[in-house]
């Protein structure tokens, strides 16, 4: 953990001694699936773009995604951005599923910590096909590190590519987190592919009116500031509608030494 | 005593993967019938998880991890309607339903004994305040139905915020002969009186030809969000860490014995029945051990 956080005139000089990071992206979603009471409650999407953290310069540590604004152009509905891992992948036409990574290792608060994901979604990265009403079960390492729990969902039939679905509601009882992914299974379907991600919040907004943009400053609001290294992947999930919109996003970073 | 006893505390556990970061979209019954002079003044609503824009029959709460031991700490919490307004978190506890189809004491309790108590103060099993609220659950008509808080006898009709038993002597009118389904106010505490522990007898003593309710405790949270009603409309946060220091449990009170129905929802309190709008936001939470 560098020096950056320690106070604001810390801050202001890795601005100026190392330049910060300022980035603009623009992505669009097409109309999605709702969810239901048997897959996350609350109708969800991944915009497919993510961004991936550039190489750090001589000196730097760590990249730290303080302050971020959101664009979207739905009215009444929340955004999620943040740190993104792959923890597993299921492909519907074999029923056959990969692994992907495990929940990264972060230091914070000066500590280094084995995350969890309390943030995990089941996105539809490829629309499915031929799959009515699917259960898919999750089978995962839980924030203690156990294994073999699982977690069920039971979609609408063929959701749609880039629909997302909370997973944090059925997991198993007594968890909260995943570290990781161990397996996926599905109950029927001829085709598409279904990814868990699990998600390090960075920031969350809200959208109201049709045009609407909100700005979260992680300094002033209980939110970890992640240290960022060098191809982390930030992504963005918007939710409370099944409409397609667009994006833009702006992050903010400075640079740990 | 948990394992959180500093603000570096929180994000380590949240970082373990010990919490909840959900995102949700609440809504309302839409329009009903305002509270009017006789009945309270201000109009309920409990906003529940929406599943597209139908406020569901079967209510459906905001979705929490099933199972989790340890108290689930409010952390931060962002949101916004598009009509101004104020939505606090809260937990609605069934205490019971409400015939009011025909007059006497016809107010049924909830088989879950209460009051709930949760630890407050370091005291543990202090009986929880709540803010007694009616929801209709079948449209009255003909007659606007009156209530008491009292049983037919004279005997109490309710444990006030300091455990003593209250017989009431102020009436509820309903604020019209149809008054709408999902229509919601307070009950009539007597003067001096916050809160109900419990609530044991309620004397309907003029009937409507059809009407029911349930009667539901609410315990609110510092937790909540403030809409503006500007063009455009704003949503707030409200941070329980660093400015608010309230970081309340947001798991259910425990029932003297059996188990209370509940539901994690929105609690708005209006001036009227307006159409209802979503709100739509994220909370975040800690899990202490």
């Amino acid at each position: 953990m560098g020096t950056t956080l320690r106070s604001t005139d810390d801050m202001l000089n890795a601005s100026v001694t190392y330049g910060p990071e300022n980035v603009l992206l623009f992505d669009t979603v097409g109309n999605t699936t709702a969810a239901n009471t048997t897959s996350g409650y609350v109708s969800g999407r991944r915009f497919p773009t993510p961004y991936t953290v550039p190489s750090l310069g001589a000196g730097v540590t760590a990249g730290l995604y303080c302050t971020a604004r959101a664009i979207i152009r739905q009215n009444e509905t929340s955004t999620i951005v943040g740190f993104e891992t792959l923890l597993g992948t299921l492909t519907v036409n074999g029923n056959s599923f990969a692994a992907g990574s495990s929940m990264p290792t972060k230091t914070v608060e000066g500590t280094s910590i084995t995350t969890a994901a309390i943030c995990s979604f089941m996105v539809a990265t490829t629309a499915l096909g031929g799959a009515t009403t699917p259960t898919v079960t999750i089978t995962y390492t839980d924030q203690d590190g156990n294994t073999g729990n699982s977690a069920a969902l039971t979609t609408p039939s063929n959701p749609t590519v880039n629909t997302a679905y909370t997973i944090s509601p059925h997991l198993a009882s007594g968890d909260t987190g995943i570290r990781a992914v161990t397996n996926m299974s599905i109950s029927g379907g001829t085709s598409g592919v279904l990814k868990v991600y699990g998600l390090l919040p960075i920031i969350v907004v809200t959208h109201i009116g049709s045009q609407s943009e909100s700005q979260n400053d992680v300094i002033s609001t209980p939110i970890t500031i992640w240290p960022a290294a060098a191809n982390d992947i930030i992504a963005t999930y918007n939710f409370g509608s099944t409409t397609g919109t667009d994006l833009a996003l702006m992050l903010y970073a400075l640079a740990d030494n | 005593m948990g394992s959180i006893s500093t603000r570096s505390d929180i994000f380590k556990r949240q970082a373990q993967g010990y919490g909840v970061v959900s995102p949700f979209l609440l809504t309302g019954p839409g329009a009903t019938t305002a509270a009017a002079a006789a009945s309270g003044s201000i109009s309920v609503k409990l906003l529940m998880n929406s599943l597209g824009t139908t406020y569901q029959g079967t209510l459906i709460p905001l979705q929490l991890p099933a199972g989790l031991t340890g108290p689930l700490r409010t952390v931060h919490s962002i949101g916004g309607c598009t009509s101004g307004r104020t939505v606090y978190l809260g937990i609605a506890y069934k205490m019971g339903t409400l015939d009011l189809t025909a007059t006497g004491d016809k107010f049924t309790a909830d088989s879950a004994t209460f009051p709930v108590t949760r630890t407050v103060f370091g005291a543990a099993t202090t009986a929880v305040n709540l803010l007694p609220v009616l929801v209709v659950t079948t449209a009255t008509t003909v007659t606007a139905p009156v209530i008491i808080l009292k049983k037919s006898d004279g005997s109490a009709g309710y444990t006030n915020q300091a455990g003593s038993t209250v017989v009431g002597t102020r009436s509820m009118t309903f604020p019209a002969n149809a008054t709408a389904l999902s229509s919601a106010f307070l009950l009539p505490l007597e003067f001096g009186d916050s809160a109900v522990q419990k609530i044991t007898n309620i004397q309907v003593t003029t009937a409507a030809t059809a009407g029911a309710a349930t009667i539901y405790g609410v315990e609110m949270f510092s937790a909540a969000f403030t809409s503006v009603n500007s063009s455009p409309a704003e949503g707030t946060a409200i941070d329980s860490v660093f400015s608010g220091l309230a970081m309340d449990d947001i798991k259910p009170a425990v029932a003297t014995s059996g188990t209370a129905t509940t539901y994690l929802v929105g609690v708005s309190l209006n001036a009227n029945s307006e159409s209802n709008l979503p709100c739509t936001g994220v909370f975040s939470t800690v899990l202490d051990s």
